[in-house]
Protein backbone atom coordinates (compact mmCIF):
# COMPACT_ATOMS: atom_id res chain seq x y z
CA UNK A 1 0.00 0.00 0.00
CA UNK A 2 2.81 2.40 0.94
CA UNK A 3 4.64 1.61 -2.29
CA UNK A 4 1.49 2.15 -4.30
CA UNK A 5 0.92 5.52 -2.68
CA UNK A 6 4.54 6.50 -3.26
CA UNK A 7 4.26 5.57 -6.94
CA UNK A 8 1.00 7.45 -7.30
CA UNK A 9 2.46 10.53 -5.65
CA UNK A 10 5.61 10.35 -7.74
CA UNK A 11 3.54 10.17 -10.91
CA UNK A 12 1.82 13.36 -9.87
CA UNK A 13 4.86 15.19 -8.55
CA UNK A 14 7.72 14.35 -10.87
CA UNK A 15 6.40 15.95 -14.08
CA UNK A 16 5.53 19.08 -12.18
CA UNK A 17 8.92 19.22 -10.47
CA UNK A 18 10.70 18.86 -13.78
CA UNK A 19 8.56 21.61 -15.28
CA UNK A 20 8.93 23.81 -12.21
CA UNK A 21 12.70 23.82 -12.53
CA UNK A 22 12.47 25.28 -15.99
CA UNK A 23 9.60 27.72 -15.90
CA UNK A 24 8.02 30.14 -13.50
CA UNK A 25 5.26 28.44 -11.57
CA UNK A 26 1.69 29.69 -11.80
CA UNK A 27 -0.13 27.82 -9.04
CA UNK A 28 -3.54 29.13 -10.00
CA UNK A 29 -3.14 27.90 -13.56
CA UNK A 30 -1.95 24.47 -12.43
CA UNK A 31 -4.85 24.04 -10.00
CA UNK A 32 -7.43 25.38 -12.46
CA UNK A 33 -5.99 23.26 -15.27
CA UNK A 34 -6.41 20.14 -13.17
CA UNK A 35 -9.83 21.07 -11.84
CA UNK A 36 -11.13 22.37 -15.13
CA UNK A 37 -11.71 20.60 -18.39
CA UNK A 38 -9.64 20.31 -21.56
CA UNK A 39 -10.03 19.15 -25.14
CA UNK A 40 -7.10 16.72 -24.86
CA UNK A 41 -6.13 14.34 -22.09
CA UNK A 42 -2.72 15.35 -20.83
CA UNK A 43 -0.91 12.25 -19.58
CA UNK A 44 2.51 13.59 -18.58
CA UNK A 45 5.35 15.86 -19.65
CA UNK A 46 8.79 14.58 -20.56
CA UNK A 47 11.16 17.51 -20.83
CA UNK A 48 9.28 20.02 -22.95
CA UNK A 49 7.21 17.37 -24.66
CA UNK A 50 3.60 17.06 -23.54
CA UNK A 51 2.16 13.60 -24.00
CA UNK A 52 -1.54 14.17 -24.63
CA UNK A 53 -4.31 11.94 -25.90
CA UNK A 54 -6.31 13.90 -28.50
CA UNK A 55 -10.07 13.72 -28.10
CA UNK A 56 -12.86 14.27 -30.64
CA UNK A 57 -14.26 17.77 -30.95
CA UNK A 58 -17.97 17.74 -31.80
CA UNK A 59 -19.39 21.17 -32.30
CA UNK A 60 -22.32 22.87 -33.98
CA UNK A 61 -20.91 25.85 -35.76
CA UNK A 62 -22.50 29.19 -36.47
CA UNK A 63 -23.17 27.85 -39.97
CA UNK A 64 -25.57 25.35 -38.32
CA UNK A 65 -23.43 22.45 -39.43
CA UNK A 66 -21.86 19.86 -37.19
CA UNK A 67 -18.07 19.76 -37.14
CA UNK A 68 -16.17 16.70 -35.99
CA UNK A 69 -12.38 16.67 -35.80
CA UNK A 70 -9.52 15.71 -33.49
CA UNK A 71 -8.47 18.11 -30.78
CA UNK A 72 -4.86 17.66 -31.93
CA UNK A 73 -5.71 20.17 -34.71
CA UNK A 74 -6.10 22.80 -32.02
CA UNK A 75 -2.72 22.20 -30.32
CA UNK A 76 -0.47 25.20 -29.65
CA UNK A 77 -3.27 27.70 -30.25
CA UNK A 78 -3.91 26.58 -33.82
CA UNK A 79 -7.30 27.14 -35.45
CA UNK A 80 -9.17 24.50 -37.40
CA UNK A 81 -12.29 25.03 -39.50
CA UNK A 82 -12.59 28.41 -37.80
CA UNK A 83 -12.46 26.94 -34.31
CA UNK A 84 -9.73 27.47 -31.75
CA UNK A 85 -9.24 27.30 -28.00
CA UNK A 86 -9.50 30.69 -26.31
CA UNK A 87 -6.15 31.51 -24.68
CA UNK A 88 -7.69 34.06 -22.29
CA UNK A 89 -10.83 35.97 -21.45
CA UNK A 90 -14.19 34.68 -20.24
CA UNK A 91 -13.96 31.58 -22.42
CA UNK A 92 -10.35 30.75 -21.57
CA UNK A 93 -9.60 27.12 -22.37
CA UNK A 94 -12.89 26.66 -24.21
CA UNK A 95 -13.61 26.26 -27.87
CA UNK A 96 -14.48 29.45 -29.68
CA UNK A 97 -15.44 30.20 -33.22
CA UNK A 98 -13.97 33.51 -34.26
CA UNK A 99 -13.82 34.59 -30.61
CA UNK A 100 -17.37 33.59 -29.61
CA UNK A 101 -18.68 30.37 -28.17
CA UNK A 102 -20.35 28.16 -30.76
CA UNK A 103 -24.09 27.46 -30.35
CA UNK A 104 -23.55 23.92 -29.16
CA UNK A 105 -20.33 22.24 -28.10
CA UNK A 106 -20.66 18.57 -27.15
CA UNK A 107 -17.00 17.69 -27.61
CA UNK A 108 -15.64 14.69 -25.79
CA UNK A 109 -13.47 16.62 -23.39
CA UNK A 110 -11.25 15.10 -20.73
CA UNK A 111 -14.06 15.06 -18.19
CA UNK A 112 -16.60 13.74 -20.69
CA UNK A 113 -14.23 10.96 -21.70
CA UNK A 114 -13.48 10.19 -18.06
CA UNK A 115 -17.22 10.08 -17.46
CA UNK A 116 -17.73 7.56 -20.27
CA UNK A 117 -14.81 5.44 -19.05
CA UNK A 118 -16.20 5.54 -15.52
CA UNK A 119 -19.61 4.55 -16.86
CA UNK A 120 -18.02 1.56 -18.55
CA UNK A 121 -16.18 0.67 -15.33
CA UNK A 122 -19.44 0.91 -13.41
CA UNK A 123 -21.22 -1.40 -15.83
CA UNK A 124 -18.30 -3.85 -15.75
CA UNK A 125 -18.50 -3.79 -11.99
CA UNK A 126 -22.24 -4.36 -11.60
CA UNK A 127 -23.24 -6.51 -14.55
CA UNK A 128 -21.06 -9.51 -13.48
CA UNK A 129 -22.93 -9.58 -10.17
CA UNK A 130 -26.24 -9.72 -12.02
CA UNK A 131 -24.83 -12.36 -14.39
CA UNK A 132 -23.71 -14.40 -11.40
CA UNK A 133 -27.30 -14.58 -10.15
CA UNK A 134 -28.86 -14.90 -13.59
CA UNK A 135 -26.92 -18.15 -13.92
CA UNK A 136 -28.94 -19.45 -10.99
CA UNK A 137 -26.22 -19.20 -8.36
CA UNK A 138 -27.59 -19.28 -4.84
CA UNK A 139 -24.39 -18.43 -2.98
CA UNK A 140 -23.02 -14.87 -2.93
CA UNK A 141 -20.24 -14.09 -5.43
CA UNK A 142 -16.65 -13.77 -4.25
CA UNK A 143 -14.07 -11.03 -4.86
CA UNK A 144 -15.11 -7.67 -6.28
CA UNK A 145 -18.68 -8.75 -7.18
CA UNK A 146 -19.02 -9.93 -3.58
CA UNK A 147 -17.90 -6.54 -2.30
CA UNK A 148 -20.35 -4.84 -4.68
CA UNK A 149 -23.17 -7.02 -3.42
CA UNK A 150 -22.24 -6.22 0.16
CA UNK A 151 -22.53 -2.51 -0.65
CA UNK A 152 -25.86 -3.08 -2.41
CA UNK A 153 -27.18 -4.88 0.64
CA UNK A 154 -25.87 -2.23 3.01
CA UNK A 155 -27.35 0.69 1.07
CA UNK A 156 -30.66 -1.06 0.59
CA UNK A 157 -31.03 -2.16 4.21
CA UNK A 158 -29.52 0.81 6.03
CA UNK A 159 -30.39 3.74 3.79
CA UNK A 160 -33.14 3.11 1.27
CA UNK A 161 -35.54 0.97 3.27
CA UNK A 162 -35.57 3.10 6.45
CA UNK A 163 -35.67 6.44 4.59
CA UNK A 164 -38.09 5.72 1.75
CA UNK A 165 -40.49 3.56 3.69
CA UNK A 166 -42.70 0.65 2.67
CA UNK A 167 -42.43 1.35 -1.07
CA UNK A 168 -38.63 1.32 -1.03
CA UNK A 169 -38.33 -1.54 -3.53
CA UNK A 170 -39.71 0.68 -6.29
CA UNK A 171 -36.96 3.27 -5.78
CA UNK A 172 -34.07 0.99 -4.82
CA UNK A 173 -32.73 0.51 -8.39
CA UNK A 174 -32.60 4.27 -9.03
CA UNK A 175 -31.00 5.08 -5.67
CA UNK A 176 -28.48 2.26 -6.00
CA UNK A 177 -27.58 3.48 -9.48
CA UNK A 178 -26.99 6.98 -8.11
CA UNK A 179 -24.87 5.62 -5.26
CA UNK A 180 -22.64 3.48 -7.45
CA UNK A 181 -22.42 6.14 -10.15
CA UNK A 182 -21.10 8.70 -7.66
CA UNK A 183 -18.88 6.19 -5.87
CA UNK A 184 -17.17 4.95 -9.03
CA UNK A 185 -16.69 8.48 -10.36
CA UNK A 186 -15.31 9.65 -7.01
CA UNK A 187 -12.84 6.78 -6.79
CA UNK A 188 -11.77 7.10 -10.40
CA UNK A 189 -11.14 10.79 -9.79
CA UNK A 190 -8.64 9.88 -7.08
CA UNK A 191 -6.47 7.87 -9.44
CA UNK A 192 -3.86 10.39 -10.58
CA UNK A 193 -3.16 8.88 -13.99
CA UNK A 194 -5.06 7.73 -17.09
CA UNK A 195 -7.81 6.47 -17.16
CA UNK A 196 -8.43 8.08 -13.78
CA UNK A 197 -7.86 11.65 -12.71
CA UNK A 198 -10.89 13.21 -14.36
CA UNK A 199 -12.63 15.70 -12.12
CA UNK A 200 -16.09 14.31 -12.88
CA UNK A 201 -18.05 14.61 -9.64
CA UNK A 202 -16.18 17.83 -8.87
CA UNK A 203 -17.92 19.30 -11.87
CA UNK A 204 -21.17 21.14 -11.44
CA UNK A 205 -22.63 19.81 -14.71
CA UNK A 206 -22.41 16.25 -13.40
CA UNK A 207 -23.81 16.97 -9.95
CA UNK A 208 -26.54 19.11 -11.50
CA UNK A 209 -27.67 16.21 -13.69
CA UNK A 210 -27.75 13.89 -10.70
CA UNK A 211 -29.64 16.46 -8.60
CA UNK A 212 -32.09 17.05 -11.45
CA UNK A 213 -32.71 13.31 -11.70
CA UNK A 214 -33.49 13.18 -7.99
CA UNK A 215 -35.66 16.31 -8.34
CA UNK A 216 -37.69 14.62 -11.07
CA UNK A 217 -38.02 11.34 -9.14
CA UNK A 218 -39.01 13.13 -5.91
CA UNK A 219 -41.64 15.34 -7.50
CA UNK A 220 -43.08 12.62 -9.70
CA UNK A 221 -43.42 10.45 -6.60
CA UNK A 222 -45.13 13.18 -4.58
CA UNK A 223 -48.39 12.15 -2.98
CA UNK A 224 -51.42 14.38 -2.57
CA UNK A 225 -50.35 15.07 1.02
CA UNK A 226 -46.88 16.10 -0.16
CA UNK A 227 -48.29 18.71 -2.52
CA UNK A 228 -50.84 19.82 0.06
CA UNK A 229 -47.99 20.36 2.55
CA UNK A 230 -46.31 22.60 -0.01
CA UNK A 231 -49.26 24.70 -1.18
CA UNK A 232 -51.45 24.54 1.93
CA UNK A 233 -49.16 23.62 4.84
CA UNK A 234 -50.46 22.83 8.29
CA UNK A 235 -49.60 26.22 9.86
CA UNK A 236 -51.70 29.13 11.23
CA UNK A 237 -53.87 30.63 8.51
CA UNK A 238 -52.26 34.07 8.70
CA UNK A 239 -49.07 32.48 7.40
CA UNK A 240 -50.96 31.42 4.27
CA UNK A 241 -53.46 34.19 3.71
CA UNK A 242 -53.31 36.96 2.54
CA UNK A 243 -49.56 36.63 1.89
CA UNK A 244 -48.64 33.00 1.14
CA UNK A 245 -45.45 33.11 3.20
CA UNK A 246 -45.25 29.45 4.11
CA UNK A 247 -46.37 28.13 0.71
CA UNK A 248 -43.70 30.29 -0.87
CA UNK A 249 -41.05 28.93 1.51
CA UNK A 250 -42.22 25.39 0.90
CA UNK A 251 -42.25 25.96 -2.84
CA UNK A 252 -38.70 27.28 -2.79
CA UNK A 253 -37.82 24.21 -0.72
CA UNK A 254 -38.67 22.02 -3.71
CA UNK A 255 -35.70 23.54 -5.51
CA UNK A 256 -33.31 24.09 -2.61
CA UNK A 257 -33.21 20.40 -1.79
CA UNK A 258 -31.73 19.26 -5.12
CA UNK A 259 -29.65 22.43 -5.21
CA UNK A 260 -28.12 21.47 -1.86
CA UNK A 261 -27.45 17.99 -3.22
CA UNK A 262 -25.74 19.45 -6.25
CA UNK A 263 -23.54 21.91 -4.37
CA UNK A 264 -22.63 19.52 -1.54
CA UNK A 265 -21.22 16.83 -3.80
CA UNK A 266 -19.58 19.29 -6.17
CA UNK A 267 -17.98 21.36 -3.42
CA UNK A 268 -16.72 18.43 -1.35
CA UNK A 269 -15.07 16.65 -4.24
CA UNK A 270 -13.70 19.86 -5.73
CA UNK A 271 -12.32 20.97 -2.37
CA UNK A 272 -10.59 17.62 -1.86
CA UNK A 273 -8.93 17.83 -5.26
CA UNK A 274 -8.00 21.47 -4.71
CA UNK A 275 -6.35 20.76 -1.35
CA UNK A 276 -4.28 17.91 -2.79
CA UNK A 277 -3.26 20.05 -5.75
CA UNK A 278 -2.42 22.91 -3.40
CA UNK A 279 -0.18 20.65 -1.35
CA UNK A 280 1.55 19.43 -4.50
CA UNK A 281 2.09 23.04 -5.56
CA UNK A 282 3.80 23.79 -2.25
CA UNK A 283 6.66 21.62 -3.48
CA UNK A 284 6.99 23.63 -6.70
CA UNK A 285 6.64 26.94 -4.91
CA UNK A 286 9.53 26.21 -2.56
CA UNK A 287 11.94 25.22 -5.36
CA UNK A 288 13.24 28.78 -5.50
CA UNK A 289 13.75 28.89 -1.70
CA UNK A 290 16.73 26.59 -1.70
CA UNK A 291 17.26 22.85 -1.57
CA UNK A 292 16.89 22.49 2.22
CA UNK A 293 13.55 24.33 2.41
CA UNK A 294 12.31 22.60 -0.71
CA UNK A 295 13.29 19.14 0.62
CA UNK A 296 11.64 19.81 3.96
CA UNK A 297 8.48 21.14 2.38
CA UNK A 298 8.44 18.26 -0.07
CA UNK A 299 8.36 15.79 2.81
CA UNK A 300 5.64 17.76 4.60
CA UNK A 301 3.58 18.21 1.44
CA UNK A 302 4.00 14.56 0.48
CA UNK A 303 2.87 13.37 3.92
CA UNK A 304 -0.08 15.75 3.92
CA UNK A 305 -0.82 14.74 0.35
CA UNK A 306 -0.98 11.07 1.32
CA UNK A 307 -3.15 11.95 4.30
CA UNK A 308 -5.48 13.98 2.08
CA UNK A 309 -5.61 11.22 -0.48
CA UNK A 310 -6.70 8.76 2.20
CA UNK A 311 -9.20 11.30 3.47
CA UNK A 312 -10.48 11.68 -0.07
CA UNK A 313 -11.06 7.92 -0.24
CA UNK A 314 -13.27 8.31 2.81
CA UNK A 315 -14.94 11.41 1.39
CA UNK A 316 -15.59 9.56 -1.89
CA UNK A 317 -17.63 6.99 -0.03
CA UNK A 318 -19.27 9.45 2.36
CA UNK A 319 -20.41 11.77 -0.44
CA UNK A 320 -21.94 8.91 -2.41
CA UNK A 321 -23.60 7.75 0.80
CA UNK A 322 -24.88 11.22 1.71
CA UNK A 323 -26.27 11.91 -1.75
CA UNK A 324 -28.12 8.57 -1.72
CA UNK A 325 -29.28 9.09 1.86
CA UNK A 326 -30.66 12.57 1.19
CA UNK A 327 -32.28 11.45 -2.07
CA UNK A 328 -33.92 8.60 -0.13
CA UNK A 329 -35.08 11.02 2.57
CA UNK A 330 -36.55 13.40 -0.03
CA UNK A 331 -38.35 10.53 -1.76
CA UNK A 332 -39.58 9.30 1.61
CA UNK A 333 -40.90 12.80 2.41
CA UNK A 334 -42.65 12.95 -0.95
CA UNK A 335 -44.31 9.58 -0.34
CA UNK A 336 -45.72 10.68 3.03
CA UNK A 337 -49.30 9.67 3.77
CA UNK A 338 -51.00 11.27 6.74
CA UNK A 339 -53.42 9.31 8.81
CA UNK A 340 -56.30 11.77 9.25
CA UNK A 341 -57.87 9.64 11.96
CA UNK A 342 -55.20 10.78 14.39
CA UNK B 1 -16.01 29.44 -14.20
CA UNK B 2 -16.31 26.23 -12.22
CA UNK B 3 -19.89 27.05 -11.29
CA UNK B 4 -21.03 27.38 -14.89
CA UNK B 5 -22.12 24.01 -16.18
CA UNK B 6 -20.52 23.05 -19.45
CA UNK B 7 -23.13 22.13 -22.07
CA UNK B 8 -20.98 19.38 -23.53
CA UNK B 9 -20.42 17.68 -20.22
CA UNK B 10 -24.06 18.19 -19.35
CA UNK B 11 -25.01 16.42 -22.57
CA UNK B 12 -22.62 13.50 -22.07
CA UNK B 13 -23.56 13.23 -18.41
CA UNK B 14 -27.25 13.06 -19.30
CA UNK B 15 -26.57 10.44 -21.95
CA UNK B 16 -24.25 8.31 -19.84
CA UNK B 17 -26.41 8.52 -16.73
CA UNK B 18 -29.51 7.68 -18.75
CA UNK B 19 -27.71 4.68 -20.27
CA UNK B 20 -26.36 3.53 -16.89
CA UNK B 21 -29.77 3.96 -15.28
CA UNK B 22 -31.54 2.13 -18.08
CA UNK B 23 -29.05 -0.77 -18.13
CA UNK B 24 -28.75 -1.16 -14.39
CA UNK B 25 -32.46 -0.72 -13.67
CA UNK B 26 -33.33 -3.15 -16.46
CA UNK B 27 -30.58 -5.78 -16.20
CA UNK B 28 -28.63 -5.52 -12.96
CA UNK B 29 -30.41 -4.33 -9.85
CA UNK B 30 -33.71 -6.22 -10.21
CA UNK B 31 -31.76 -9.48 -10.58
CA UNK B 32 -29.40 -8.66 -7.72
CA UNK B 33 -32.17 -7.44 -5.42
CA UNK B 34 -34.39 -10.40 -6.26
CA UNK B 35 -31.54 -12.82 -5.55
CA UNK B 36 -30.74 -11.05 -2.30
CA UNK B 37 -34.41 -11.03 -1.34
CA UNK B 38 -34.66 -14.72 -2.14
CA UNK B 39 -31.55 -15.42 -0.05
CA UNK B 40 -32.90 -13.27 2.76
CA UNK B 41 -36.18 -15.19 2.66
CA UNK B 42 -34.23 -18.42 2.64
CA UNK B 43 -32.15 -17.27 5.61
CA UNK B 44 -35.27 -16.12 7.47
CA UNK B 45 -36.91 -19.46 6.70
CA UNK B 46 -33.78 -21.24 7.89
CA UNK B 47 -33.78 -19.19 11.07
CA UNK B 48 -37.51 -19.90 11.50
CA UNK B 49 -36.93 -23.60 10.96
CA UNK B 50 -34.02 -23.54 13.37
CA UNK B 51 -36.15 -21.75 15.97
CA UNK B 52 -38.93 -24.29 15.46
CA UNK B 53 -36.43 -27.12 15.77
CA UNK B 54 -35.09 -25.49 18.92
CA UNK B 55 -38.63 -25.25 20.28
CA UNK B 56 -39.28 -28.86 19.36
CA UNK B 57 -36.04 -29.83 21.04
CA UNK B 58 -37.05 -27.87 24.13
CA UNK B 59 -40.46 -29.58 24.05
CA UNK B 60 -38.78 -32.95 23.65
CA UNK B 61 -36.44 -32.09 26.51
CA UNK B 62 -39.42 -31.10 28.62
CA UNK B 63 -41.23 -34.30 27.66
CA UNK B 64 -38.13 -36.33 28.40
CA UNK B 65 -37.87 -34.59 31.76
CA UNK B 66 -41.51 -35.36 32.44
CA UNK B 67 -41.05 -39.00 31.39
CA UNK B 68 -37.92 -39.19 33.50
CA UNK B 69 -39.76 -37.72 36.46
CA UNK B 70 -42.59 -40.19 35.96
CA UNK B 71 -40.06 -43.01 35.62
CA UNK B 72 -38.34 -41.79 38.74
CA UNK B 73 -41.63 -41.67 40.61
CA UNK B 74 -42.51 -45.10 39.29
CA UNK B 75 -39.10 -46.42 40.28
CA UNK B 76 -39.53 -44.95 43.76
CA UNK B 77 -43.00 -46.52 44.02
CA UNK B 78 -41.66 -49.88 42.87
CA UNK B 79 -38.78 -49.59 45.31
CA UNK B 80 -41.19 -48.67 48.08
CA UNK B 81 -43.44 -51.59 47.28
CA UNK B 82 -40.45 -53.92 47.01
CA UNK B 83 -39.25 -52.68 50.36
CA UNK B 84 -42.68 -53.28 51.81
CA UNK B 85 -42.78 -56.74 50.28
CA UNK B 86 -39.29 -57.45 51.57
CA UNK B 87 -40.27 -56.37 55.03
CA UNK B 88 -43.50 -58.37 54.89
CA UNK B 89 -41.64 -61.44 53.70
CA UNK B 90 -38.98 -60.91 56.33
CA UNK B 91 -41.65 -60.48 58.96
CA UNK B 92 -43.49 -63.55 57.79
CA UNK B 93 -40.27 -65.57 57.66
CA UNK B 94 -39.33 -64.36 61.10
CA UNK B 95 -42.80 -65.18 62.40
CA UNK B 96 -42.74 -68.61 60.83
CA UNK B 97 -39.25 -69.20 62.17
CA UNK B 98 -40.34 -68.14 65.62
CA UNK B 99 -43.40 -70.36 65.41
CA UNK B 100 -41.28 -73.26 64.22
CA UNK B 101 -38.75 -72.57 66.93
CA UNK B 102 -41.51 -72.42 69.52
CA UNK B 103 -42.98 -75.64 68.18
CA UNK B 104 -39.63 -77.35 68.24
CA UNK B 105 -38.89 -76.00 71.70
CA UNK B 106 -42.19 -77.35 72.92
CA UNK B 107 -41.56 -80.71 71.34
CA UNK B 108 -38.05 -80.73 72.79
CA UNK B 109 -39.47 -79.88 76.18
CA UNK B 110 -41.93 -82.73 75.86
CA UNK B 111 -39.18 -85.08 74.79
CA UNK B 112 -36.90 -83.88 77.59
CA UNK B 113 -39.74 -84.34 80.03
CA UNK B 114 -40.41 -87.79 78.70
CA UNK B 115 -36.73 -88.57 78.80
CA UNK B 116 -36.44 -87.25 82.36
CA UNK B 117 -39.48 -89.22 83.37
CA UNK B 118 -38.09 -92.22 81.66
CA UNK B 119 -34.73 -91.68 83.33
CA UNK B 120 -36.37 -91.23 86.68
CA UNK B 121 -38.47 -94.31 86.13
CA UNK B 122 -35.40 -96.19 85.05
CA UNK B 123 -33.45 -94.91 88.06
CA UNK B 124 -36.38 -95.81 90.30
CA UNK B 125 -36.39 -99.25 88.83
CA UNK B 126 -32.69 -99.60 89.29
CA UNK B 127 -32.94 -98.25 92.81
CA UNK B 128 -35.71 -100.71 93.49
CA UNK B 129 -33.60 -103.48 92.05
CA UNK B 130 -30.63 -102.41 94.08
CA UNK B 131 -32.81 -102.21 97.11
CA UNK B 132 -33.98 -105.67 96.42
CA UNK B 133 -30.41 -106.86 95.92
CA UNK B 134 -29.35 -105.18 99.15
CA UNK B 135 -32.25 -106.73 100.83
CA UNK B 136 -31.35 -110.06 99.44
CA UNK B 137 -27.76 -109.64 100.60
CA UNK B 138 -28.98 -108.64 103.96
CA UNK B 139 -31.34 -111.53 104.12
CA UNK B 140 -28.62 -113.93 102.85
CA UNK B 141 -26.37 -113.09 105.77
CA UNK B 142 -27.19 -113.38 109.30
CA UNK B 143 -27.97 -110.30 110.98
CA UNK B 144 -25.43 -110.83 113.64
CA UNK B 145 -24.61 -107.38 114.62
CA UNK B 146 -25.11 -103.85 113.69
CA UNK B 147 -21.45 -103.61 112.92
CA UNK B 148 -21.66 -106.37 110.49
CA UNK B 149 -24.76 -104.97 108.81
CA UNK B 150 -22.98 -101.71 108.30
CA UNK B 151 -19.99 -103.43 106.88
CA UNK B 152 -22.20 -105.37 104.58
CA UNK B 153 -23.95 -102.27 103.27
CA UNK B 154 -20.61 -100.50 102.62
CA UNK B 155 -19.31 -103.50 100.81
CA UNK B 156 -22.42 -103.60 98.72
CA UNK B 157 -22.14 -99.96 97.88
CA UNK B 158 -18.46 -100.36 97.01
CA UNK B 159 -19.32 -103.21 94.70
CA UNK B 160 -22.14 -101.23 93.19
CA UNK B 161 -19.80 -98.30 92.46
CA UNK B 162 -17.10 -100.61 91.17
Amino acid sequence: MKRLLAILLALVLVPGLVRAQHEKLNVRDIVMDHLGDSYGWHITTVGHRHITIPLPVIVLGSDHRWHLFSSSHLDHGAAYEGFSIAPEGDHKGRLVENGVRPPLDISLTKNSTALLINTLVLLLLLLPVARHYRRGARVPPKGMPGAVEMLVEYIEDEVIEPCVGPEYRRYAPYLLTVFFFILVNNFMGLIPFFPGGGNVTGNVAVTMTLALATFVVVNLSGTREYWREIFWPDVPTWLKIPAPIMPAIEFVGIFTKPFALMIRLFANVLAGHAVILGLVCVIFMTVSMGTAVNAGMTVVAALFGIFMLLLEVLVAFIQAYVFTLLSSVFIGMARVKHDHDH
Amino acid sequence: MLLVPDTGLLFWMTVSFAVVLAVLVRYAFPVILRAMESRRTQIEKGIGDALQAEKRLADADMLAGKVMAEAEASRAEIMRKAEQARRAMLEQARSEAEQEAARRMARARVEIEELRRHTIDSAMGQIAGLSLQIAEKVVDHELESDEKQKQLIEQFLTQSHG
